[in-house]
């Protein structure tokens, strides 16, 4: 009754390539911006000041304790009243956000991994409180900081399937327009889930060899 | 490491083949009325949100046409019924993949998809009408509204989706899980209007008075049937006989009443505002 029959895929190949331009374009903007974000809230969380590190605890705590499609739903449905976003930009600032809280815990405990003598020894060189962060802990933190930073991209690749529910084009979205029109949910779903996988196998991929070639100068 | 893999490979292809025989013998299985009784379950896929066809009142229960229409079907076959809410998009797979014995979504019999299932006699002759903006007076058809920069809401899946897809060359369809978040769309000025049958609209509109205004002349004609999955004659034969009575007794009239003249569910369903 139910044969399946792999020909749709073809047929619609050139639009799931296009949904897969737009989760790659997603992705690599959120990837951006929520490091930019991750950045900021690290540096928020180890400051001096109580009132950077309190802003930096509710901003994580927010995220991470709301699911992430509520928060989609959010900034699009309901700040979207006030702030004329639209979906590409909704998605975005979503995205951004949230793994900005997740990536902000990553380089937070790269930077507090670093052991103290190393401020104090940049400090006694003569070096500001900035200098030392940016030239000596934050290069050193970087390398520990790539293999969760890595996951929480991955992650963000994947979780951009959500913005499907506001409209955007990306692959998920293509992928529910082509089982509606053609009902081959099976076929439709599981090329689907090969191409998140391929994505996130060549994100995982190209890392692993940039951390081999890190390693080899030390 | 590499033994770990292959195990890994192995495991994954053995639950893989157990899915696709799953699969297999699922379709295999009897879906007509016989197995319905034998389960004494009747269960019913819908997409809550078509007013007044089906939707979730002030206490989470399902109410509707559809929904008084699926109560008596069960008790006709004494059976109990069970409700099982999709996006509208993912009822014809569901029933593909025997999740659900029959679809009752105010959803039109299309030739399309009589390719991969099957229909009851209509139940109900709907047609598609536009809610509008009314930061954009005076539309009548939906040509009206084919212009570039413009946004259409639909509801990814229904004959609404189709017409504006088939209609609209400048405009840009938007595709949504639900009339519902289509309509949000135009309320907050993103979209123009909203492609969906006429009941839906004439309902939304009344709850939107102030941003939006209704096309209620229908463009197309719909007629709206029960989904089975295909292979079934003895289920369609025994829905229409049962569709019949249904008719002629005189409960489709007061449940018609009810739902659509009437009205007296409006404020168990709606906000007070």
């Amino acid at each position: 009754m139910h044969n399946l029959n792999f020909s749709v895929l073809l047929e619609y190949w050139p639009a799931m390539l296009a949904g897969l331009r737009m989760t790659i374009k997603i992705s690599v903007l959120s990837i951006f911006f929520g490091t930019l974000m991750g950045l900021a809230g690290a540096l928020a969380k180890v400051s001096r000041l109580r009132l950077l590190r309190a802003l930096g605890t509710i901003y994580v705590e927010w995220i991470r304790n709301t699911p992430l499609l509520i928060q989609i739903l959010f900034i699009y449905f309901g700040l979207g009243v006030f702030i004329p976003f639209t979906p590409l930009t909704a998605s975005v600032f979503a995205l951004s956000f949230f793994s900005g809280a997740y990536i902000t815990e990553i380089i937070r405990a790269g930077i507090q991994s670093i052991q103290k003598g190393q401020r104090e020894a940049a400090v006694s060189l003569g070096m500001t409180d900035r200098q030392a962060m940016f030239l000596v802990i934050l290069p050193q933190a970087i390398r520990r900081i790539l293999p969760p930073l890595v996951g929480q991209f991955i992650s963000l690749t994947k979780d951009s399937s959500l913005v499907s529910v506001i409209a955007v084009s990306e692959l998920t979205y293509v992928a529910k327009n082509i089982v509606t029109v053609t009902f081959r949910a099976f076929e439709v779903w599981l090329a689907i889930a090969g191409f998140y996988f391929v994505l996130s196998f060549l994100l995982s991929y190209s890392v692993r060899t940039l951390e081999y070639r890190l390693a080899r100068s030390d | 490491m590499s033994g770990l893999r292959k195990l890994v490979t192995i495991g994954l292809m053995l639950v893989f083949t157990a899915m696709m025989l799953g699969v297999c013998t699922a379709q295999a299985q009897d879906k007509g009325v016989e197995a319905i009784k034998k389960k004494g379950k009747l269960v019913v896929g819908t997409a809550s949100g078509y007013y007044p066809f089906e939707m979730v009142d002030k206490k989470n229960e399902l109410v509707g046409f559809d929904v008084d229409i699926a109560k008596a079907v069960a008790k006709s076959l004494g059976v109990q019924v069970e409700f099982q809410n999709y996006a509208f998009s993912g009822l014809i797979p569901a029933l593909q993949a025997g999740k659900i014995d029959m679809v009752l979504a105010g959803m039109t019999a299309t030739e399309k998809r009589r390719e991969t299932v099957d229909f009851s006699d209509p139940y109900f002759i709907s047609g598609l009408g536009i809610l509008v903006s009314k930061a954009v007076p005076n539309v009548r058809k939906p040509e009206d509204l084919d212009k570039p920069g413009y946004v259409i809401g639909v509801s990814m899946g229904t004959t609404g989706d189709q017409a504006a897809t088939r209609i609209f060359k400048n405009a840009t369809v938007k595709k949504f899980d639900g009339s519902a978040l289509a309509g949000l769309e135009v309320i907050n000025g993103k979209a123009q209007a909203v492609i969906h049958d006429t009941p839906w609209v004439a309902i939304y509109q009344r709850r939107n008075k102030d941003t939006t205004y209704a096309v209620l002349e229908p463009f197309t004609t719909e007629p709206l049937g029960i989904a089975v999955p295909k292979g079934n004659p003895e289920l369609v034969a025994w829905l229409n006989a049962f569709l019949k009575k249904y008719k002629e007794s005189g409960e489709y009239k007061k449940a018609y009443d009810y739902w659509f003249v009437d009205m007296p569910w409006w404020d168990s369903v709606t906000p007070k505002n």
